[in-house]
């Protein structure tokens, strides 16, 4: 039941260090071998983690051209992280485009010290679901850590997005895709993966019903 | 990246690269078999992909100590015949300059290409230099790639022209070439390698200047009309309309996202210039004929549209031009889909208004700022030097001492909170304004702060220089093995080599020992207070000295503690010794120690936690206990 869209932009975002960039490669990985034109592109910050990171990713049959995202445009955000789910959807977010959002939150230095607060994440998720056609949630690293290590919480939030059917891409051959890019581990990755998957399948036949 | 498919032998076949490992791709289709660099973002990836390649592909790949002697050591290689490459960030060329601006005298024998990568917006770097003007300023040849696929053949094309002309061949790339990935069609690897052959009858230098600047016009102008036929330069003209625009690089991408974006992509004709010096004037000139109104999209400074002006001159024709000159688009950050859109929209008179991210009234969204890694070596010495100079002067260390800061992932200790630097200007500056401060007669102690890597790439002349002239200051060397900030690529004290092969270990304290640096001092910045007695006995001392504070950085620490079987426990914060008085978050500023709003107390986070236990030793009320780590290794 993929449809057949010839066109989809995703931003990915989340924390430095949440592992955006492979996430990332590994969609653009098996669009490319399903026929399909890639841009994808990462802004970050300086240094090596703790910023925000939002990964812009384009596919389309036929050209691609902008590496960015233009604002406002993207059908999909995937958040690995509650507020920088939200930060991205604000920006990047098309009027009733999708979200998945992993619940686990990390907290800003700002926060750390005291200096700022972190909303609520009803608040969070109520203002998504105003501006977004359809909110996901699941607790990524709590399916990673399930799946035999935290870190595979990028993979897991794979298996959410396959399970949306929102890509012109074969859940299948975005598990295969993950088995091609991440060679060490695979186990424990297409673990994580179907934990992901069958999450999001459950979550979507209930609303269904 | 698979670095495997680096080295596929599949033409034709797509697979998706990132823009760097295109030009790494693009440098082993070329035959290049001599390429050097120093790490910088948004370069570095490039010499990354070729030395993990390196020996399967039989070339010579090297991380050179600075850029000037990564354009050297490639230099050589193509005078003997072999075609080279060097890559660096563009404020490298910086570095790199001297030796080229005497090279574009002499020329090469085999083809060499240069990469500059330049970072509009200054993403990663202090500055946004446009390295075109490099290329005007050098007059060589300059290529600008707008795609991965265009960044891998921009690699070839540059060999050959090179090789033409007998001039090194800049391509410049920028932030989001060098870091965007896309579908590259790969081309066939060569089959055979060149064998070095140098022509004795000929001296490589610049010497006499005149005749060999003569010489290098001469070459120059040899390529002129291989430059027009370049294929990176296209026109998509759709015949007898008003607005025509020129693009170059990624502007291009941007140019074509806007059109569609304001629906008016069969209203405008496009030339896409992929060779933006010297100029491919014949092509330009009968594009500028056919319009009344020129659009200019570059990335950085209005370097073409400045040369189209003289060019309209000569043609006596009166195009209206608009671009950065003309505040079309702006002459400082970089360009964007709807920044180019809302200038194209001007100039069409079309209503457009870029539209705004949504802005919320009732929920507060905190910043999320960049932050040294939870247990890293920079914030346990930031808080030794803090320390030092507040027992050593007795007052706020910002109003009692100079800190010259240098580049490295310690530049965030330029930003809030740490607020730790004075200056802050380019590798190896640090010490060398440090010796300035201290001939004008500041009483305060005088500090200069880098790492090891940046005191071997630019660090080593200016301590020489503050032994000889008698500067009364003190250099902190923090050594954490490694090349942390531009992605963990090794520094000369690792004790290996860019293709992973065992190098000597060179120490800091040795060169500063070999300098007759009077005060020499290692320590481990984990012990705090042996840290902070040694600065301020450096202080003290009232000579060079030089700290060597030496620690793994965190980050490659915790995959050794894992694979020493070393397991990360969390220190323990005891509830009813803890006061709440934020000691340690204020003063260590570690990521992982977190605020607990509502026991008023301190928390620590176990994911992010690295088992440093420095905190353990701060704290006033020892109220912090226990843990495992990376303290431990
Ligand atoms: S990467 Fe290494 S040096 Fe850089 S902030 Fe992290 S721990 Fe420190
Ligand atoms: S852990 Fe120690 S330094 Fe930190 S708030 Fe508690 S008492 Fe203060």
């Amino acid at each position: 039941m993929t449809s057949n869209r010839d066109r989809i932009t995703i931003a990915i975002s989340g924390v430095g260090g949440q592992g955006t960039l492979l996430a990332s490669q590994i969609i653009g990985h098996a669009a490319i071998k399903a026929g399909f034109s890639v841009r994808i592109s990462e802004t970050f910050g300086m240094s090596q983690r703790g910023g925000p990171v939002v990964s812009h990713i384009r596919i389309a049959r036929g050209d691609v051209y902008s590496p960015l995202i233009p604002l406002m445009t993207a059908d999909i955000v995937v958040g690995f992280e509650a507020l920088e789910a939200l930060r991205a959807s604000l920006k990047f977010l098309r009027y009733g485009g999708s979200v998945i959002v992993n619940t686990r939150i990390i907290y800003p230095v700002e926060v750390n010290r005291g200096d700022a607060r972190y909303p609520p994440l009803e608040k969070i998720l109520e203002v998504l679901q105003s501006i977004a056609g359809e909110v996901i949630t699941l607790d990524a690293t709590e399916l990673a850590i399930k799946a035999g290590n935290p870190i595979a919480a990028n993979i897991v939030m794979i298996g959410a997005l396959a399970a949306l059917e929102k890509l012109p891409i074969k859940a299948e051959d975005l598990r295969i895709a993950v088995m091609e890019r991440v060679p060490r581990e695979v186990e424990v990755n297409l673990r994580a993966f179907d934990l992901g998957f069958q999450a999001v399948r459950k979550r979507l036949k209930k609303e269904e019903k | 990246m698979s670095r495997a498919m680096i080295l596929e032998e599949a033409p034709g076949k797509k697979v998706l690269l990132l823009g760097n490992e295109a030009f790494a791709r693009g440098a082993l289709e070329a035959n290049v078999q001599v390429a050097a660099a120093y790490p910088g973002t948004p370069s570095s990836e490039i010499l990354e992909t070729l030395a993990s390649v390196a020996e399967a592909a039989g070339i010579y790949v090297e991380w050179s100590i600075n850029e000037k002697v990564a354009f050297e050591v490639a230099y050589a290689a193509a005078l003997t015949g072999l075609r080279s490459m060097c890559s660096m960030k563009h404020v490298g060329i910086n570095v790199a300059s001297d030796a080229i601006m005497v090279a574009n005298y002499a020329g090469v024998e085999g083809g060499m290409v240069i990469i500059s990568a330049d970072d509009p917006f200054g993403h990663s770097s202090q500055n946004e230099q446009d390295n075109r003007i490099f290329a005007k300023f050098s007059e060589l040849p300059c290529l600008e790639p707008a795609t991965p696929q265009e960044a891998k053949d921009s690699v070839i094309v540059g060999c050959d022209l090179s090789e033409k002309c007998k001039l090194p061949v800049i391509i410049r790339s920028v932030t989001r070439l060098s870091h965007v990935r896309g579908d590259v069609e790969l081309g066939p690897l060569p089959k055979e390698k060149r064998k070095p052959n140098l022509k004795r009858d000929i001296t490589y230098t610049g010497f006499p200047a005149l005749d060999h600047h003569k010489l290098l016009h001469e070459r120059l102008n040899s390529i002129l009309d291989d430059l027009e036929r370049v294929p990176f330069n296209k026109v998509e003209a759709r015949g007898g309309e008003k607005v025509g625009v020129i693009a170059s690089g990624v502007g291009y991408n941007y140019v074509k996202e806007a059109a569609k974006l304001l629906n008016v992509e069969d209203d405008v004709g496009i030339l896409k210039l992929g060779v933006v010096h010297p100029l491919p004037t014949r092509l330009i000139s009968s594009f500028l004929k056919s319009y009344e109104i020129i659009y200019v999209v570059e990335e950085g400074l209005p370097f073409i549209e400045e040369q189209l002006k003289a060019l309209c001159y000569d043609l006596e024709i009166h195009p209206k031009i608009f671009g950065k000159l003309s505040g079309q688009l702006p002459l400082e950050g970089e360009l964007n889909p709807e920044i180019v859109a809302a200038g194209l929209a001007k100039i069409l008179e079309i209503d457009y208004k870029p539209p705004e991210p949504i802005i919320l009234r009732d929920v507060e969204i905190p910043r999320r700022t960049l932050s040294l890694c939870a247990g890293c070596a920079h914030l346990a010495t930031f808080y030794a030097i803090k320390q030092a100079i507040r027992k050593e002067m007795k007052g706020d260390p910002r109003k009692q001492s100079i800190i010259c800061g240098d580049i490295g992932c310690y530049g965030l200790g330029l930003f809030h909170p740490y607020n730790m630097f004075n200056t802050h200007i380019c590798m190896g500056a640090s010490i060398g304004c440090a010796n300035g401060f201290a001939h004008t007669g500041i009483e305060q102690p005088i500090i200069a702060y880098l790492g090891e890597s940046t005191f071997f790439h630019a660090g080593m002349p200016p301590l020489l220089n503050a032994v000889y002239n008698g500067a009364n200051i003190v250099v902190i060397v923090q050594d954490n093995r490694i090349i942390a900030m531009t992605g963990h690529q090794p520094s000369p004290s690792s004790g290996y080599n860019a293709v992973g092969k065992p190098a000597p270990i060179i120490l800091v304290e040795d060169v500063a020992k070999a300098f007759k640096v009077p005060f020499v001092r290692v320590v481990d910045p984990y012990n705090v207070d042996e840290t902070i007695e040694a600065i301020r006995e450096a202080i003290r001392a009232r000579c060079p000295a030089v700290i060597v504070a030496r620690r793994l950085c965190a980050e490659l620490a915790r995959r050794e503690a894992r694979r020493r079987g070393i397991t990360i426990t969390p220190p323990k914060v005891d509830k009813e010794k803890c006061t709440g008085c934020k000691y340690c978050i204020t003063q260590l500023l570690c990521p992982a120690l977190i605020w607990n709003e509502s026991e008023r107390r301190v928390d620590i986070d176990s994911l992010l936690c690295s088992g440093c236990k420095v905190c353990n030793k701060i704290c006033p009320q020892k109220a912090i206990v226990g843990g495992s780590g990376i303290g431990d290794l």
